[in-house]
């Protein structure tokens, strides 16, 4: 047996024990052992001493860099620290996601990857300090290790902060782990830091903020220098989201993320201190209700970036528009038809070796011939279709048309309100069973469209949360192509125009010089479902071309805000097809 | 010596009587509670009165945190051995003015973290601790609600945050500086 196959098994046997000095529940598959750097390499894990994956929970440990540093017998330490990451800090991509966005407010100016680093730095603190004062684990005999490897033999002023931090939790003789050269500011700060660590131990998220804001000057003084933390190969969560799919709810801003009060902010602003009838029990100025906060589709796309996703831009936005309309899906609307069908059984047919095998009817072979031989005397039952006495439910096709001209906000840098609208609409009606035709539009000739009704979700929102910037005509000619042939047997179909006042383009001329109002006209006869107008006006009364689009048959919902949007939603499904 | 069990106390403090809150006369309460305790001597009413110069609602939420404490205390586990009067002046005289200066005591009524937080003030303040806990877990717990505690690493972290901010400022300015001498040798 090798030396290093050695270590791994003694590293495996410490592997139970460090799942349990979390809980006995834990459950992970082992760690992944890479001997040599090379092989770390290809996980990017070379120089590092371990590791995490969050998309997939494995631990990495690259032994190579344990046996240089001289840390083969903190197996237990080390393990315990990386699966505290699985299960306290961060615990999942989407809060590790939370602490980005908390940090980056305050590490602007820094380099990019910075917030990156402070979040493990911070991360590492909550664990470590939780594993040797609660758990008994000698997590400071590592760094004592790394200090006398060398490693850490120039350290960056951020390293003096972090472990200075650590000899105020753990009452430390100073020295013991951090360098020799603590300033009394360094020596406060890192006070500060051992107190926020202890205070927000559990509510670790509300604490990462401060945490950010007291390691900022170390920071900046740094920037000329490799950190310490990642040169010492501790920079375990570099990595950690990498090829994870995208977390869920990250387009709300977590009240956590904020620091659950205004305190922190106010003091920022030296409000703190005036006292009128002591400042703080006076009702907090924004602490309202923080969970409806969201993210704009830029910072959203920034935060994906921060946790290493890297994905094609309208991917980034279609997925905003999508979680935020979850929230508010509707019932698509659906009507009644004529009379359901029923299936009854109508009697055998021959099952072939190639038919599907669920289709085999293997009572019926049987009771044709005790002996099976397939293909021959094999069977299948035979359904026909009788008229039901139960009515239908038929869902409405949605013809939509988004409006994309100039006026309009950029949905992947904005919250487009009518985006999401759009969003809402298309995933109720492919919810319901409906197929949908969306087409996005600004100029003459500018458009998207599906060119037909389709139940392609991916397709769809990538064409609602489009974005195409430049005049505006209504595409007339999709709207005539779409129900010019459009066969008097085909499903009802409720039109959609997503605009502003450029939806009056709707009663111009077609390329032919056709009329619009012959085209709309004709449109909601043959669509048969009716159509809606949902306009971003601020003075609807004074727009002429509302009465004559009324006359054709279309409802008219002017959307200011979110609240309109939303009321409309549920309106649309209520009224029409009640 | 029997510990108290922190969820019973939790309750006891959760179900407080509505007149508590209703701001009835703190000298004759304490006076009450100092007597069952054990402690007849001990000046209530100079207790109750605090320190001069607060402004009425600052002086109300003092009084309300005490009131709590005064609940509290009626606890059962708080009767079983004597309680040392100089824990109770610290209490009364120097722990509860200090929170009840920083935080509203409404929010006994809404944060069970507060009502932890009085809870394990009280108990430190009498010496005793909870059923089931060891006293580093009662100090890390502690620690995570006092909120004492946690607007002074508010206000540490804030004044860092300050300085970082002139930092930025700064460099903002450095930069447009640069950036201004580029352009004008060109």
């Amino acid at each position: 047996m090798s030396r290093s196959s050695e270590l791994a098994e003694r590293w495996d046997a410490a592997w139970p024990a460090a799942l349990d000095s979390w809980s006995p529940y834990t459950l992970l598959k082992p760690p992944i052992y890479f001997e040599t750097q090379k092989q770390a390499e290809a996980c990017g894990m070379a120089g590092q001493v371990a590791a995490i994956r969050l998309a997939d929970q494995t631990v990495m440990v690259n032994l190579a860099t344990v046996r240089e540093l001289g840390l083969e017998d903190h197996s237990l330490a080390i393990l315990a620290h990386e699966i505290g990451h699985h299960v306290h800090v961060p615990g999942n991509l989407a809060d590790n996601a939370r602490m980005l966005a908390a940090m980056k407010p305050l590490l602007i100016g820094l380099p990019p990857e910075t917030p990156a680093m402070v979040a493990n730095l911070y991360g590492d603190l909550h664990l470590n300090d939780r594993l040797q004062r609660r758990h008994g684990i000698d997590v400071a005999s590592v760094y004592v290790r790394l200090r006398e490897s060398g490693r850490t033999s120039d350290p960056t002023e951020t390293w003096k902060v972090y472990t200075r931090a650590y000899e105020h939790l753990w009452r430390l003789p100073p020295g013991t782990i951090a360098p020799p050269d603590i300033t009394p500011v360094v020596n406060a700060d890192a006070l500060l830091v051992s107190r926020l660590i202890r205070h927000f131990s559990v509510r670790w998220l509300a604490g990462a903020r401060r945490f950010a804001a007291i390691l900022f000057p170390y920071l900046n003084a740094d920037r000329e220098k490799p950190q310490t933390f990642l040169s010492a190969g501790l920079g375990d969560c570099k990595d950690c989201g990498q090829g994870a799919a995208i977390p869920d709810g990250l387009t709300a801003v977590d009240p956590a993320e904020l620091g659950e009060d205004g305190e922190f902010d106010a003091a920022i602003n030296g409000e703190a201190e005036d006292d009128d009838d002591q400042n703080p029990l006076k009702p907090e100025p924004g602490k309202g209700s923080p969970g409806s906060q969201h993210r704009s589709p830029l910072e959203y796309a920034d935060l994906l970036r921060g946790m290493g996703l890297v994905l094609p831009g309208h991917e980034v936005t279609a997925r905003y528009y999508r979680e935020r309309a979850k929230p508010h899906l509707l019932p698509f609307p659906s009507r009644r038809q004529p009379a359901a069908t029923e299936t009854h059984p109508e009697g055998y047919e021959g099952w072939d070796a190639g038919d599907d095998l669920q289709d085999l009817d293997m009572l019926g072979s049987l009771m044709r011939s005790p002996v099976v031989v397939p293909g021959i005397t094999t069977v299948r039952r035979v359904y026909g279709e009788l008229a039901g006495k139960e009515p239908d439910r038929a869902p409405v096709d949605l013809d939509i048309y988004i409006d994309c001209s100039g006026s309009m906000p950029d949905p992947s840098a904005y919250t487009s309100y009518l985006a999401l609208c759009g969003t809402i609409l298309v995933l109720s009606a492919l919810r319901a069973g409906a197929s949908v035709q969306a087409t996005l539009w600004s100029g003459p000739g500018q458009f998207k469209t599906t060119s037909g009704f389709i139940r392609d979700e991916n397709r769809l929102i990538d064409i609602v949360t489009g974005y195409i910037c430049g005049s505006t005509a209504f595409p007339l000619h999709v709207l005539r192509d779409t129900y010019r042939e459009r066969r008097a047997s085909a499903r009802a179909t409720h039109i959609v125009v997503i605009s502003d006042d450029g939806a009056d383009t709707m009663l111009s001329n077609d390329e032919t010089g056709a009329p619009g109002t012959d085209i709309c006209r004709l449109a909601m006869e043959r669509a048969r479902a009716g159509g809606t107008l949902v306009l971003n006006l601020f003075n609807p009364e004074s727009w002429d071309a509302g009465k004559r689009l009324a006359e054709l048959g279309f409802r008219i919902h002017p959307v200011r805000d979110w609240e309109e949007l939303v009321a409309f939603a549920a309106r649309f499904a209520r009224e029409t097809y009640k | 010596m029997t510990m108290p069990v922190l969820a019973d106390l939790l309750r006891w403090l959760a179900e407080t009587p509505p007149e508590f809150r209703e701001d009835p006369p703190l000298a004759a309460v304490l006076g009450d509670l100092l007597e069952s305790l054990g402690h007849p001597d001990m000046d209530a009413a100079a207790l109750a009165r605090g320190e001069a110069g607060l402004k009425p609602r600052a002086e109300r939420n003092r009084r309300l945190w005490i009131l709590a404490a005064c609940r509290l205390l009626w606890h059962p586990s708080f009767r079983l051995s004597v309680l040392p009067a100089d824990g109770l002046r610290h209490l009364f005289a120097k722990e509860l003015p200090g929170v009840a200066a920083i935080t509203a005591a409404d929010a006994l009524i809404t944060e069970e973290d507060r009502r932890e937080e009085l809870v394990r003030r009280t108990l430190r303040a009498v010496g005793m601790g909870l059923a089931g806990e060891t006293l580093l877990e009662s100090e890390d717990r502690f620690c995570q609600v006092d909120s004492v505690e946690g607007r002074l690493v508010a206000r540490g972290a804030a004044e860092r945050e300050r300085r970082a901010r002139e930092v930025r400022e700064a460099m903002a300015r450095e930069a447009a500086r640069m950036a201004a001498a580029r352009y004008s040798s060109e």
